[in-house]
């Protein structure tokens, strides 16, 4: 009985994330302004992806949550589930369609509420209740605190929180934004919670955390970027470039030392972000269709870490442990997840059939243009992190 | 000077708050009364008034009274931590409320328009849930006995709606967004329209740092009141149902109430551009 409730409640949500995917599409294709109450959402190019991104997974993560939460019916837990994660979602997917920085702000709090509630869903674990505690007050201390600052100076320069075009935003506002948009996305000083929350987090959770919700401080960023008329000040695009080179040395350091599961794909995520700040740094530099490049990186890279993450709760629901030295000789114990888990992997990694291949060319083709030795530089990234982290996976496979 | 010294003398500012707390051991229905909605807001009523009144104040009203707020605002962040009956983490959340309503006012005296306007709707958002925080305070007297914090355990397990009531009071105090408070932050970031010099803006980091601290604190608690494993099992009390429909109502008039309120302190008028 109980179980044919959450079926229904399940292909409830996932039919409702579906058909605003459609609104999303017919919207988009149509060029229709929508208008609910003085609130005015529309879709461009640039919130697309991230649209796309969000439903998808969320999709995902809610037929996946149905077998998954069986590993927590024992403890009796009480937070209602799937009704906070259709929430969680469906404000992902709102998020880019705003068009107010007030409403942005409104739908951003909530979901970072929900992602609390949703992170700390384990609550008799009391490292679960602290990780999520820091995790809530980082993103509330400098995300929302930074990003509401920035609205106001916004607000008394312009005179509107409507987006419209910037003709010029001074240097305290920058670097707000780069506090509070980076915070989410995990740019380097501030990107300490990912590894941190996404091991206690409930599987699905963490696809979403890290498939689309690390995502939209990408797009709060580059729309920022967007809305600006003149170019960005020159520190701006070298020190998202320095930034993001940390991140992805950070990452690069950190993939060997990794013994969970999931704390070795929240480093990933770092180090994809990093990729990712590559394209938003040059697009503040001034090359043009970094944008659309960016769009197909946070799809193709949000599908496959989420896919990734799903597949991690996989190992947990069949092995008991997310401790990559106690899982081996997957391919003879389960030859199926094995397949998909290497699939999803080598997905990630960037290896030919998969479209993050494409991405992470284009990546250094642009950097190319910009810095000859940054663009060798991340190609070289690129072999050894996919070295690096399958070093790490050949042992679960076939010892 | 005498004015401004009464009305904050009223609504609990810096040197005069110690009598809002030591109020604490009144009945709960009437310091939520207290604090909801008679005396503490008719000092910013009186305030507000006379703002709206008389003719444009002196800027030097603008330093005047952002001492007292800086200073409030101050204690109140040392006061949070080491609080743990949840009626006095209420009771210095309303100094700290009270104090965001006169950075409102201050920057009324720059810019009457917006600023009164802001000020009057966090005025009522701020009623019902002050009212709601201490009707569910008084519930956990009633059903634990208590009020100190660290006996209340368990609430998830215990009572659905008093454990919503109390989730939402406690975030909502700290300007989470699905609650009307957060809409009254935004709106005093909209009201500040003038930055003439540094001073100006020493308001409205104060207000973001003690509702940082406050938010800080909160989480603390809330882990500790509704997630956290109850040693003692308890039997479960029935609460009076007059007492659930009251929660109830109050937890929707909150979610609900900035929607209100915006149509009626859109109707204010500012008379102060007209000599009297």
């Amino acid at each position: 009985m109980n179980d044919k409730i959450k079926i229904m409640k399940i292909s409830l949500y996932s039919l409702i994330v579906l058909s605003l995917l459609m609104i999303t599409f017919t919207m988009y294709f149509h060029k229709i302004t929508v208008s609910i109450g003085g609130l005015i959402f529309h879709i461009d190019n640039l919130s697309l992806p991230f649209i796309i991104n969000a439903g998808l997974i969320g999709i995902a993560a809610l037929v996946s949550s149905y077998k998954y939460m069986q590993l927590y019916e024992e403890r009796t837990l009480k937070l209602p589930y799937l009704t906070l994660l259709f929430i969680f979602i469906l404000t992902m997917m709102i998020i880019p369609m705003v068009r107010n920085w007030i409403t942005f702000i409104f739908f951003w709090e909530v979901m970072t509420l929900l992602s609390y509630f949703l992170v700390i869903h384990d609550y008799k674990d009391s490292t679960v209740l602290n990780i999520g505690r820091n995790y809530f007050i980082i993103m509330h201390v400098l995300s929302t605190s930074a990003l509401l600052l920035m609205f106001m100076f916004i607000r008394h320069s312009v005179g509107t929180y409507d987006f419209t075009y910037y003709s010029k935003l001074s240097d305290i506002l920058l670097t707000l934004s780069l506090i509070g948009f980076g915070t989410k996305a995990g740019l380097f000083p501030l990107h300490f919670w990912l590894p941190q929350t996404h091991p206690v987090a409930p599987s699905p959770v963490s696809a979403l955390l890290s498939g689309s919700m690390v995502k939209l401080g990408i797009y709060g960023l580059i729309r920022l970027i967007t809305l600006m008329e003149s170019s960005t000040p020159s520190w701006f695009s070298s020190l998202i470039f320095a930034l993001a080179i940390m991140n992805i040395i950070l990452a690069f350091i950190m993939y060997p030392l990794q013994k969970d599961v999931k704390k070795l794909f929240a480093w990933t995520t770092i180090g994809n972000i990093g990729w990712i700040m590559f394209m938003v740094a040059s697009y503040a530099f001034g090359l043009e269709n970094a944008v659309s490049i960016i769009g197909f990186y946070v799809l193709s890279h949000g599908l496959a870490k989420a896919s990734v993450f799903i597949l991690s709760g996989g190992v947990l629901y069949v092995y008991g442990t997310k401790d990559l030295n106690k899982v081996k000789g997957m391919i003879h114990s389960n030859k199926s997840l094995a397949l998909l888990l290497s699939a999803s992997i080598l997905g990630l990694e960037g290896v030919p059939p998969s479209s993050l291949f494409l991405c992470k060319h284009d990546v250094v083709l642009k950097l190319l243009q910009v810095n000859l030795g940054l663009g060798i530089a991340v190609l070289i990234n690129w072999v050894l992190d996919f070295h690096n982290i399958f070093s790490n996976y050949s042992r679960i496979y076939f010892c | 000077m005498t004015l401004l010294s009464f009305v904050l003398a009223k609504s609990v500012q810096f040197p005069f708050y110690s009598w809002l707390i030591d109020a604490m051991v009144a009945p709960t229905p009437a310091s939520a009364f207290l604090h909801g909605a008679a005396m503490i807001e008719m000092g910013v009523y009186l305030l507000g008034r006379i703002i709206q009144f008389i003719n444009t104040l002196p800027e030097i009203c603008f330093t005047i009274l952002a001492i007292p707020i800086v200073i409030t605002c101050i204690i109140c962040v040392l006061m949070y931590p080491i609080q743990t009956d949840a009626k006095k983490l209420l009771a210095y959340s309303t100094v700290n409320e009270v104090m965001t309503m006169y950075v409102r006012l201050a920057y009324a005296i720059i810019n009457p328009t917006i600023g009164l306007k802001a000020s009057t709707s966090y005025l009522i958002s701020h009623a019902y849930l002050k009212g709601l925080g201490f009707l569910i305070v008084g519930v956990f007297g009633y059903v634990y006995g208590t009020h100190v914090m660290r006996n209340i355990k368990g609430l998830l397990l215990s009572t659905k709606l008093v454990t919503i009531g109390w989730i939402s009071a406690i975030l909502r105090l700290s300007g989470i967004p699905p609650f009307n408070l957060f809409f009254g932050k935004l709106y005093i970031l909209t009201s500040v329209s003038k930055f003439a010099n540094a001073i100006h803006l020493v308001p409205i980091f104060s207000m973001l740092i003690s509702s940082c601290m406050f938010f800080i604190v909160s989480i603390k608690w809330l882990e500790k009141t509704v997630f956290s494993n109850s040693e003692l099992t308890i039997n479960r009390i029935n609460i009076p149902s007059l007492m659930k429909y009251t929660i109830a109502a109050l937890i929707v008039i909150s979610l609900t109430s900035y929607l209100l309120s915006y149509n009626m302190i859109s109707h204010i008028t500012i008379y102060g551009g007209i000599s009297v």
